[in-house]
């Protein structure tokens, strides 16, 4: 391996980049079903909330990482801090091998308290054990930095902070209407419960 | 039968799987991707007792009123009122996204097991010889049989549901021929459920039989699927009871060493867990504390991953066993060749 391997702050960095674009995607979503009172706009919103994080996401988010890792050489959080994933010629790696990587050597790294990526503190190669499984390691590209990265990943918490207290504020401002609604739900339930 | 020495196959086995520890990592990949084999229990279910059965009226239906709104008021029509509004291929397009997440999730799941299955096998036949096996030696052998060892994994399936439709046409054929006469009918009946339920274990332990040998004939023998069920097969049937008896030490030792280091672990986490959650039954059941409920997680996961980590240990000991008994039965076999 030629190339200089990645240091684990920038990996550290880039897995941040990348764990906050997530999470922010999924706020985003479930703020928009705070900002509605209406029954069934809520129920609407939260229909769409609930298929964009259990169906979608998992449904499309593989393919499409395992593109971006193969095609350009790593996820969002790697191109920006300058990262790329290669094989032990130092070339990029397949498509399969990327879902492979990505999905079971991921899988397999976060088994008994993520011990797969704290091997990388321990490994010369920094390669964690879906790298070892994969056969790939994670070099420095040259452009982009961890500094650009780093910058981002603030960017990103910023707007999740923004949002968070967005969400707060239109859920003290709806409460009495949620109340209102699960508390006659619940009454009714009760009043269906005694007839019966 | 007496030629295979099943004390020395079991202390290797130990020995091996104490001295290999990144055979662990894959033993926990196949104990977490369900394909360990063997050696899995089920929890008990509930049962509904009898006793508030019989209190339901048996009119029931009769009683209730016919719209829902009659006796459930506004706020809840208004949740059932949503979702007859949601247009019927709304439904179709969610339910096909869930049938398609749980293909890719199966899909996934396989070609792990797959994987692991392979890099087990090959990891503890280097490590039988002698030779390093790490991560890296033993997924050479993961990745180049994954194919191999799904489609036999088919074969296998296969095989298994077409013994058991053909079983099935013949009850159907046996019904349709005595059903004309009553004790006729009868004695198919009895007849073809007593054999029926006989062969099916019979079935299940040969197939289990036959996917041990085929395994370690892909893996380490080279052979192509479809070759290493037969080979599987002559195996299996020419080596029965070895092969049984391995089966149940196996399953034996498993089962002996899950149960002992089950309970140590329901000790470990179960009595802190028992502390932690007095106070919350003690106040009855209202507001447990976060520190409460935190410490409940954090054993729970803490439980989990100790579990997993068990279990994986426990595999690659039971991959052992079936890997040297292997080589005993094919050496044995090779030579009488």
């Amino acid at each position: 391996m030629k190339q200089q391997i990645a240091s684990l702050g920038s990996r550290g960095v880039a897995a941040l980049v990348d764990g906050l674009i997530y999470v922010n995607l999924a706020v985003m979503l479930a703020a928009r079903v705070v900002e509605e009172t209406e029954v069934a706009m809520v129920m609407d919103r939260l229909m769409t909330f609930l298929a964009m994080i259990i169906v979608v996401g998992p449904l499309v988010l593989p393919w499409f990482m395992a593109f971006l890792v193969s095609g350009m050489g790593g996820g969002i959080g790697k191109l920006i801090t300058g990262l790329e994933v290669v094989d032990e010629k130092g070339e990029r790696i397949s498509y399969w091998r990327a879902f492979f990587r990505n999905q079971i050597g991921r899988a397999v790294s976060g088994l008994v308290f993520g011990a797969g990526y704290a091997y990388m503190f321990k490994d010369k190669e920094r390669r964690g054990w879906h790298d070892h499984i994969s056969g790939t390691y994670v070099v420095n590209r040259g452009n982009g930095n961890a500094v650009v990265g780093v910058f981002v990943a603030l960017a990103l918490v910023a707007v999740l902070g923004l949002m968070l207290r967005g969400i707060v504020i239109r859920v003290g401002e709806n409460m009495p209407v949620y109340e209102e609604v699960v508390g006659e739900m619940r009454d009714e339930f009760e009043g269906a419960a005694k007839k019966i | 039968m007496s030629s295979v020495d099943y004390g020395r196959i079991l202390r290797r086995s130990w020995e091996l799987t104490w001295n290999n520890k990144w055979l662990w990592v894959v033993g926990m990949v196949l104990a977490a991707f369900g394909g360990g084999g063997g050696n899995t229990g089920t929890g008990g279910g509930s049962g509904t007792s009898s006793s508030n059965l019989r209190e339901i009226p048996a009119n029931l239906p009769g009683q209730l009123p016919e719209k829902a709104e009659e006796v459930l008021g506004m706020a809840t029509s208004a949740v059932g009122e949503w979702f007859v509004s949601v247009p019927v291929l709304t439904w179709v397009l969610l339910g096909a996204g869930v049938v398609l997440l749980v293909v890719l999730v199966t899909a996934i799941s396989m070609v792990a097991r797959s994987w692991a299955k392979g890099a087990l096998v090959g990891g503890m036949d280097l490590a039988d010889s002698g030779k390093e096996a790490s991560l890296k030696t033993m997924t050479g052998f993961g990745f180049s049989n994954i194919k191999s060892l799904i489609i036999f994994s088919v074969i296998s399936g296969a095989v298994v549901l077409g013994v058991v439709a053909g079983y099935g046409v013949v009850f159907g054929v046996g019904m349709l021929v005595f059903g004309w006469f009553e004790t006729l009918r009868t004695v198919w009946l009895v007849l073809t459920v007593t054999v029926g339920v006989l062969a099916l274990v019979l079935l299940m332990l040969i197939n289990a039989m036959i996917g041990m040998y085929a395994e370690r004939l892909i893996v380490l023998k080279g052979m192509a699927p479809w070759e290493a069920w037969k080979r599987g097969l002559a195996l299996s049937k020419g080596n029965f009871l070895p092969t049984l008896l391995m089966g149940l030490l196996n399953n034996a030792v498993g089962c002996s060493a899950g149960c002992l280091s089950m309970m140590a672990m329901l000790v470990i986490f179960g009595v802190p867990a028992v502390i932690v959650a007095l106070p919350i039954i003690n106040s009855g059941f209202s507001g447990p504390g976060w520190i409460s409920v935190g410490g409940l997680v954090a054993l729970f996961i803490l439980f989990l991953n100790a579990n997993v980590m068990l279990r994986g240990v426990m595999v690659v000991f039971s991959y052992g066993n079936w890997n040297l008994f292997f080589k005993q039965i094919v050496d044995k076999t090779e030579v009488k060749q």
